[in-house]
């Protein structure tokens, strides 16, 4: 079965959360014929804005920078509950408005807005399928302005802590049998091969290798080659015949916990698994702390 | 055929800047078309490029090519109406050698022109080359033969510590990459550099110095 979105009843009911009224997935062509609709924001989420974002953007989208808008300023660290509410509310956003986000790397970094968005317990949330790619493949429209939007009020009501896991309680859980460690890095990386991907020199760990345990199912698996994500069907088959079943509290990780957040969607939101938790602070964190357990 | 910081230019073609096309005629209204090798610097190696097959016709403005580098994703656009008439598969397979200097540079496509006035989106060297020369100057381009696979940037570190750097980066990439390092230049860097390369193995494919910072294209070497 491939994806048919809003047209497909079946697949609204997989993808949609009980509180929002559009699916967690929706087309580039979702978007186009929907830009203008009242209460939608379109946030485009840039590790590098520079070549994206300013280079041209879907109209009416919104920035946010990974760096600058999601991480902490000083700390390693997510945006604070209070950061959260200050980024949405300058970006016209109140607790009622559906956020779509797209954006570079194959949406690795709206996948980590969404992850973040959902833990500060945003329902009303969706990702545009294919990302910045897809739509530029596709020759759609890219504008350069950058809109102004009326500021909103938002209040961080609820947060989902079980949504993220930090390194104590995954060095907790090493050996249980009934928990998934998923590291979705490349196979050079699991194995240790390489300490990081060439291309990002500073991100290097001191110690290369996974966590004890853990199955390398890299992120890109779950994509058709498009960069959409592939059927229901398929993606359950890919993690199960792994070992990772929903029966069992899920770890996502990657190097610094965007790649991870790709792979935490899939689970958590098209799986619908019940314990899927990211640790964001993955292996730059895990292969630099003195003492932590490394399987090779 | 003229040279600027290594980046070549044929008095001969015609140029389409916005799109970074250069359309060499070939006969009649046909034209070879191929990428400008400042793109090096400004994009970074391409990595993929998604082509329209022969026979197809394109019209101005829109994808003549979706391309994709380490830092850029887009459409290149037609320059105007045109129907694509061959297309050169090496360059789909090893898209970066559409980046190379434009001596040897590869072409992506052979195009006809479907009218008159294709010419007058066009401009010659002649009108191009001011606006390029400043390009070149305010972007710090350099462009060389081979296009580099990495870009490091070794600017403030001392000259003693530059090689043991260099060393520590090219441990970290695989096996004949190719590694373009910036740094401050000091007199008898190019020699230290021969030096470390007949230490190391690590091959020195080409050292320029550019307003008071050399540039050095750099070769991992292969275990044999």
């Amino acid at each position: 079965m491939r994806f048919k979105y809003l047209d497909n009843t079946d697949l609204i009911r997989w993808h949609m959360s009980e509180k929002q009224e559009l699916p967690v997935l929706v087309s580039t062509d979702w978007v186009a014929k929907n830009l203008d609709r009242p209460n939608v924001r379109i946030v485009e989420v840039d590790y590098d804005p520079q070549t994206a974002y300013f280079q041209g953007h879907v109209r009416g989208a919104v920035l946010w920078d990974w760096k600058k808008d999601i991480n902490d300023p000083i700390e390693r660290n997510i945006i604070s509950k209070e950061g959260f509410e200050l980024l949405c509310s300058r970006s016209g956003i109140s607790n009622d408005t559906h956020v779509v986000l797209y954006g570079d790397f194959n949406n690795w970094f709206a996948a980590f807005a969404f992850w973040v968005a959902r833990l500060y317990g945003h329902d009303k949330l969706s990702i545009m399928d294919g990302g910045r790619k897809k739509w530029i493949a596709e020759e759609r429209e890219l504008v350069k302005e950058v809109p102004n939007p009326a500021p909103a009020s938002y209040k961080v009501t609820k947060v989902r802590y079980e949504y993220r896991i930090l390194l104590p309680d995954v060095r907790a859980r090493l050996g249980s049998p009934t928990v998934a460690l998923v590291d979705v890095r490349s196979p050079d990386e699991y194995t240790g091969k390489i300490l990081a991907p060439p291309e990002y020199p500073t991100e290097h760990a001191q110690r290369g290798g996974h966590i004890p345990g853990a199955v390398n199912i890299p992120w890109a698996k779950a994509l058709n080659e498009d960069g959409t994500f592939k059927p229901v069907e398929e993606l359950r088959k890919l993690y199960q015949d792994l070992g990772v079943t929903p029966d069992k509290e899920v770890v996502t990780y990657c190097r610094i916990g965007e790649r991870s957040s790709v792979t935490w969607f899939v689970l958590k939101e098209l799986l619908k698994y019940p314990k899927v938790r990211n640790y964001d602070g993955s292996w730059s964190e895990w292969g630099n702390v003195v003492g932590t357990p490394i399987e090779k | 055929m003229e040279e600027i910081r290594g980046c070549g230019f044929s008095s001969e073609s015609f140029y389409f800047l916005e799109e970074m096309l250069w359309l060499s005629p070939i006969r009649g209204r046909v034209f070879r078309v191929g990428i400008l090798p400042i793109t090096q610097t400004l994009w970074g190696k391409i990595t993929s490029v998604r082509v329209k097959q022969p026979g197809e016709e394109v019209a101005a403005n829109r994808a003549l090519c979706l391309i994709e580098s380490r830092r850029f994703l887009g459409n290149i656009r037609a320059p105007f109406d045109l129907r694509i008439e061959r297309l050169n598969t090496e360059a789909v397979e090893r898209p970066w050698i559409l980046q190379r200097g434009f001596g040897e540079a590869a072409w992506l496509y052979e195009v006809a022109a479907l009218r008159d006035d294709c010419l007058t989106k066009l401009k010659r060297w002649s009108e191009v080359r001011d606006e390029v020369e400043r390009m070149i100057s305010e972007k710090g381009i350099v462009c060389f033969r081979e296009v580099p696979d990495y870009v490091h940037a070794a600017i403030g570190i001392d000259c003693s510590q530059l090689l043991m750097v260099l060393s520590d980066r090219l441990e970290g990439l695989p096996e004949g990459s190719i590694i373009h390092i910036v740094a401050d230049y000091n007199e008898g860097a190019e020699r230290d550099l021969e030096k470390w390369s007949r230490i190391t193995g690590n091959e020195v494919l080409d050292f320029r110095v550019e307003k008071k910072l050399a540039h050095a294209l750099i070769r991992r070497k292969t275990k044999s």
